[in-house]
């Protein structure tokens, strides 16, 4: 019963979002188109140095192991896409409801922290995936590297994208106290997504990386999540090897979720006590 | 009587930061309450009576638990709002203050349905739920539109809706006709004594008196963060038993030495004055309780004129809870 109600609440969350969503129509349409566009800026730049696709290929294939240089971007794009808005849409979904006043009254009611973040990450990721990967078909299609998705390793990458979803989470409930606490996210958004692009090897291997940046970019579940991605699909190598990438995760996946829920339980108490948890 | 809500000496106090400099800033602490105590019987509609700053929204925020006090104890049917804030959540019913509560891009039924689900309502019970609100308030003609083509007052009506949402033994109502046009506002009061009829016990927060006096079965009166009297209307009434009041709508420039020289006539106990909306536009109201109207009248005429004011009107009347505020506190609403 109670974890019916849990759900329903959960499912209430999810649905008021995607109604707000339906009814911005030109966001719908959008959200589809780019993902398509991120991928496109890296390759025509990599041609434009190169001077060629096939000079570009050639030397993408010296760090990277393929040649496929423009599938290899569209996985990295893709898993980033999803990987950012998972991280921030629960931190972006307080601050939106903080400035439309709403928060206070979601806090009045009896639902859990747990509720609100999975009701509305939920929704990020049901909207972040279907656009995403519906994105990354049209790219595939396009450019010739459907075969690539019509396949087992398909699926098996998928699951590593949904396994890293697990620390993200945590993430995202950590980034929502921080939202909370310091009112204003878009700076530190914009940074720590562009920060994501740049370690993440979400458009090169991160072995192009400095040494010290190499080991940073492991901290973040999205490396691994996309590496690991690529290594199942395009047949490179992984970061390390699969098991101990997938423990890696496992680890992330036990850690972020525990910091990111205690830090929450933190900030809500400190913003009860100063009363500013509604304040933006 | 049970008592649905007991609050024991609550102290708040904010940190407020004010920019002093491109990077510094100057520490501000505002002490919202000082030791709340007060208590609210089963059944009955509690009025908060106090003006805009005076801790009424600080002191209803600590009971719905969305604020921590710093000291003090708080419960409310019976549970600790500091140690068991789910489960007060679950009893009651809120409306905050503001049409903000809603969300503009949903219909008032979806906001309604959305609600419903957060407090846990079944879903069949739900649906006879929203059903029974809309019509109780009247919301059928724009429950099913988006929220953002409402009026001022439509909005607030939703939002009262959503309150009664969890069907909840005790609401809280924070201004609950604040933003309402008077035929609004007489609908609103009309539905709060409903609701009372039904067996639920209200708390409300008002800075209109008419409004405490004609709904409240008690009333406690708050300013500058503390309880300075609370009864019944006309028990906080008879504290000015023998005496009347004095009310005068003037214009004038020298309020400040009218009201001491009105002050200073012997059988005047308290005067004060603000600014209202009269018919003919701004005015400055002064209000004296005094112990006899008939000769105290005379002797205010003559320091308006002499003090070349213009008056609109002067009149004795019967000591309303206005007049027990000045009484207490010195200043009117």
């Amino acid at each position: 019963m109670v974890l019916r109600q849990k759900l329903i609440a959960v499912y209430a969350i999810f649905r008021a979002r995607l109604k707000v969503y339906t009814r911005y129509p030109g966001w719908l349409v959008l959200s589809f188109i780019f993902p398509i566009f991120t991928t496109l800026l890296p390759v025509f730049l990599a041609v434009g140095v190169s001077g060629s696709l096939e000079a570009a290929s050639n030397a993408f294939w010296r760090y990277s192991g393929t040649r496929e240089f423009i599938f290899y971007m569209l996985v990295g794009s893709t898993i980033w896409s999803i990987s950012v808005n998972i991280i921030w849409d629960f931190g972006m979904w307080l601050y939106e409801e903080m400035e439309a006043g709403t928060l206070e009254q979601v806090l009045l009611t009896p639902v859990g922290v747990s509720e609100l973040l999975l009701g509305a990450v939920l929704y990020t990721i049901t909207i972040t995936m279907l656009t995403s990967i519906i994105g990354l078909f049209i790219a595939s299609t396009i450019f010739g590297y459907i075969g690539y998705l019509i396949s087992k390793e398909f699926i098996i990458a998928l699951l590593i994208v949904v396994l890293g979803f697990i620390p993200l989470l945590g993430m995202s409930v950590f980034f929502g106290a921080l939202v909370l606490k310091i009112k204003e996210p878009w700076s530190f958004f914009n940074f720590l997504t562009a920060f994501l692009v740049f370690i993440a090897g979400v458009f090169y291997p991160i072995t192009v990386l400095p040494p010290i940046a190499r080991y940073i970019a492991v901290l973040f579940p999205a490396t691994i999540q996309i590496a690991d991605a690529r290594a199942v699909l395009m047949h490179i190598d992984y970061i390390f090897d699969p098991a101990i990438d997938i423990l890696i995760l496992l680890s992330y996946a036990i850690f972020w979720p525990i910091f990111g829920a205690v830090m929450f339980k933190r900030t809500e108490s400190e913003l009860k006590l100063k009363g500013s948890i509604g304040a933006h | 009587m049970a008592e649905i809500i007991k609050a024991e000496n609550i102290v708040k106090k904010y940190e407020t930061k004010l920019p002093a400099g491109l990077f510094r800033r100057k520490k501000k602490i505002v002490h919202a309450l000082k030791g709340v105590s007060l208590s609210v019987n089963e059944g009955e509609i509690f009025g908060l009576l106090g003006p805009n700053g005076a801790g009424k929204t600080t002191l209803i925020k600590i009971l719905t638990t969305l604020l921590l006090p710093d000291s003090g104890k708080a419960y409310v049917l019976g549970y600790d709002v500091i140690k068991q804030p789910n489960e007060v959540k679950k009893r009651i019913g809120v409306m905050l203050m503001g049409e903000r509560a809603l969300y503009w891009k949903l219909t008032g039924r979806e906001n309604l349905e959305f609600f419903g689900a957060l407090y846990k309502v079944p879903p069949a019970i739900l649906r006879d739920r929203i059903e029974y609100v809309i019509d109780f308030l009247g919301l059928q003609d724009f429950v099913d539109r988006l929220v953002e083509t409402y009026s001022s007052g439509q909005r607030v009506l939703l939002a009262f809706a959503k309150a009664l949402i969890n069907d909840a033994p005790l609401l809280f109502l924070d201004e609950p006709t604040v933003a309402l046009d008077p035929r609004r506002s007489v609908e609103i009061r009309r539905k709060i004594r409903e609701l009372r009829e039904e067996g639920k016990t209200i708390f409300l927060t008002t800075h209109i008196m008419q409004e405490a006096e004609e709904l409240c079965d008690r009333v406690a009166i708050i300013d500058e963060g503390k309880i300075v009297a609370m009864g019944t209307p006309d028990g906080l009434k008879s504290a000015l038993r023998g005496r009347s009041a004095v009310e005068v709508d003037l214009l004038t420039e020298n309020v400040e030495a009218i009201v001491g020289q009105i002050n200073a006539i012997g059988g005047v106990h308290r005067t004060a004055w603000s600014i209202v909306q009269s018919e003919r536009g701004r005015a400055i109201r002064i209000r004296a309780i005094c112990d006899s109207p008939r000769e105290i009248l005379p002797r205010i005429v003559e320091i308006l004129l002499n003090n070349g004011a213009k008056i609109y009107y002067i009149k004795p009347e019967e000591p309303t809870l206005e007049d027990v505020f000045l009484h207490y506190t010195g200043k009117l609403l």
